[in-house]
């Protein structure tokens, strides 16, 4: 197992110095002269020559790669150059903010995913079975935030019972933090608790079919303890990989659904930097984003074969 | 979702789901019957029927949206601010008094043309990479796999920001955006289907004919392994319209005054509270859209594989599908991280 782990991490290496190659790549997409996207057409020779040299674009293209390497590897990716804070400074900030919607959102998901799925499953084809089917295929096709302006609509306007926008962080007022937290978490999670139950049902099915099940049932054990005790842990393994999925697309989805709560995480912290164009921020942002994506992706390959040896 | 009428022998009862799981699995089957077939499963099934016909009216109002609309999307008007729905307004007005039935039409022009570049340019980008890579093998398929590999890892709406900072908002950049983002799924299926198409003895037959490989991948391998691509395009289809309606209310995608379902959504958002009405029409679009693409995409990838298929639809009629030979559970749905 040590073995296995180890050469999962030695793999990871290349993996994240490509990652950075593409995150590096962003700023020499740009058409013309970065420094003058920045600063627009009317900004003085000596501001744009400042800009070039904060942002090294008088170096060759491997000693700026180099360079910001360099840098990434001990997360340090630059200074804005709108607000002069280094893009460390502000991911400190916004990141903890945008982990609370993340992991809140995953609790949703998971809580009424897991549960919907199973019910699903065990009742095949009954009505409640294709009523959670419908569902599901309705949440999966809507966007998170549209089900977000919904949810502020009639909750937060209408009925005012939680609100409409703002962020408290758990640690300083658990109370009020998950009142906040809750329609970020809820129009994020449905879509995700969706996903979560169609494909659990499908594996589910499969997993009841078996023999053990079968046989476990001859044994006169009660449904509910087969199904919750044994059969689930036989779905445990694809239960692992949709978490590392929605995790890559729950970062994903933070961006639009921090607009609509007017929450200052990463999201709202990357979209501000694209519109003014500085990208120390967009590339600091994109690449912690990725490595957050690819360390979970170690955990989920790690803990699935400790839930599965036969993937070898 | 299942909205079969329930019968004691639903195999007899429904000859295109008989005649489809007889019929053996696509290997170098001619492509005139494929299609057919595809079309029968299709319309044997209530679900991807209904949604086949929503699409087809969606597109149909979006090529025709100057004879459905009375107004142009552009049309302000200061009397009709935030309107309810009228006679003249089946929608009510938006915050410019534009009529909001205008704009959802034309707005499905600009949204389903924005998916359709998304997922041209995915597949233009990822089917060579996938077909290179599988048919050469060896260190340049590593290599390809492993950039491709590293491309999804990167959460799609992000990557998308990232290039639209780069290249400037637009409807065109944002989709080109998008289509790289998706390009990484359609590599590895293509590369997928590739593998196990040129084991075949067809291929093996005309490399030993002398056909050059450009010949070969393009006469024998694309048309049997472009299938599952297919597939994955309608779903991503789907995704591209919730990619183009995310980038659009945050401002990098659509730019005013043309009209988007996404664009729309981000009006309505801002004046939530003297209109409320004005998200349920453009989100419903969306929605319902987007469901209409999964479900020909789970029909389609259904008909492609009458033996998974058949089994999936046994199940929906409470039959036991044991007979069938066991496959890897598959997941459900495409593969690429949903924006949004």
């Amino acid at each position: 197992m040590g073995r296995i782990i180890l050469r999962r991490v030695l793999v990871l290496v290349p993996t994240l110095l490509l990652a950075t190659f593409v995150v590096f790549l962003l700023i020499t997409l740009i058409p013309g002269d970065p420094a003058i996207t920045i600063l627009g057409e009317g900004a003085t020779t000596e501001r744009l020559a400042a800009v070039r040299q904060q942002l090294g674009l008088n170096d060759s293209f491997f000693l700026q790669y180099w360079h910001w390497l360099s840098g990434a590897a001990h997360l340090d990716f630059g200074r804005s150059i709108i607000s002069g804070e280094t893009v460390a400074e502000s991911l400190k900030r916004t990141f903890p903010t945008t982990l609370h919607i993340v992991v809140a959102g995953l609790l949703v998901s998971f809580g009424i995913g897991v549960p919907a799925g199973v019910a699903s499953a065990r009742r095949a084809n009954s009505a409640g079975d294709q009523v959670i089917t419908t569902a599901s295929s309705l949440g999966v096709a809507m966007p998170s935030f549209w089900l977000a302006l919904i949810l502020v609509s009639f909750v937060s306007l209408k009925l005012k019972l939680l609100p409409a926008t703002g962020f408290v962080g758990i640690t300083s007022d658990p109370v009020a933090s998950l009142k906040h937290i809750a329609l970020p978490a809820i129009a994020i999670g449905i879509v995700g608790a969706a996903e979560v139950t169609r494909q659990l049902r499908a594996v589910m099915i499969e997993v009841l079919d078996s023999d053990y099940v079968r046989t476990l049932r001859a044994k006169g054990l009660p449904m509910r303890r087969i199904v919750w005790r044994h059969a689930l842990k036989n779905c445990a393994g694809q239960l692992i990989t949709i978490f590392g999925l929605q995790v890559n697309r729950f970062l994903g989805a933070t961006v639009v659904i921090e607009a609509v709560f007017a929450i200052s995480g990463v999201g709202t912290l990357v979209v501000n930097a694209t519109q003014k164009h500085d990208f120390r921020v967009v590339q600091g942002v994109v690449m912690v984003m990725v490595l957050v994506v690819l360390v979970t992706n170690l955990f989920v390959d790690i803990i699935s074969r400790l839930f599965d040896p036969r993937i070898r | 979702m299942s909205s079969e009428p329930m019968s004691s022998d639903p195999m007899s009862s429904d000859p295109a789901l008989l005649g489809a799981a007889v019929v053996t699995p696509l290997t170098g089957g001619r492509r005139s019957a494929g299609k057919l077939r595809s079309v029968d499963w299709l319309w044997a099934d209530r679900r991807s029927k209904l949604a086949s016909c929503f699409l087809g009216l969606v597109i149909l109002l979006a090529i025709f949206a100057p004879l459905v609309s009375r107004y142009s999307p552009a049309e302000q008007s200061v009397a009709n601010i935030l309107k309810g729905p009228s006679a003249k307004h089946w929608l009510g007005t938006d915050d410019l008094g534009r009529d909001i039935w205008a704009r959802l039409v034309y707005g499905a022009r600009v949204s389903l043309e924005a998916s359709g570049i998304a997922v041209g340019v995915a597949l233009v980008i990822g089917v060579p990479i996938g077909l290179v890579a599988g048919y050469v093998g060896g260190w340049l398929d590593t290599i390809l796999m492993r950039i491709v590999d590293t491309l999804l890892a990167f959460p799609a709406i992000v990557l998308a920001v990232g290039i639209t900072a780069a290249l400037g908002p637009g409807l065109v950049n944002a989709m080109v955006a998008v289509g790289v983002v998706f390009s990484p799924s359609i590599a590895r299926i293509s590369r997928a289907q590739v593998l196990s198409t040129k084991e075949r003895l067809y291929v093996d037959a005309a490399v030993g004919f002398g056909s050059p490989s450009s010949r070969t991948i393009v006469r024998h391998i694309v048309p049997n392994a472009i299938q599952p691509v297919i597939v994955q395009a309608t779903f991503l289809l789907g995704l591209a319209l919730l990619a183009e309606a995310s980038l659009s209310f945050l401002g990098l995608g659509v730019q005013p005054p043309t009209s988007s379902w996404g664009i729309m959504l981000r009006r309505a958002s801002q004046f939530l509270t003297r209109a409320p009405n004005a998200i349920y029409a453009p989100g419903l679009a969306i929605g319902l859209t987007v469901l209409s693409f999964n479900v020909l995409g789970d029909s389609l990838r259904d008909a492609l594989d009458p033996v998974a298929g058949t089994r999936r639809r046994l199940r929906r009629f409470g039959l036991s599908s044991r007979r069938a030979p066991a496959k890897p559970i598959e997941p459900a749905g495409p593969l690429t991280s949903r924006p949004g």
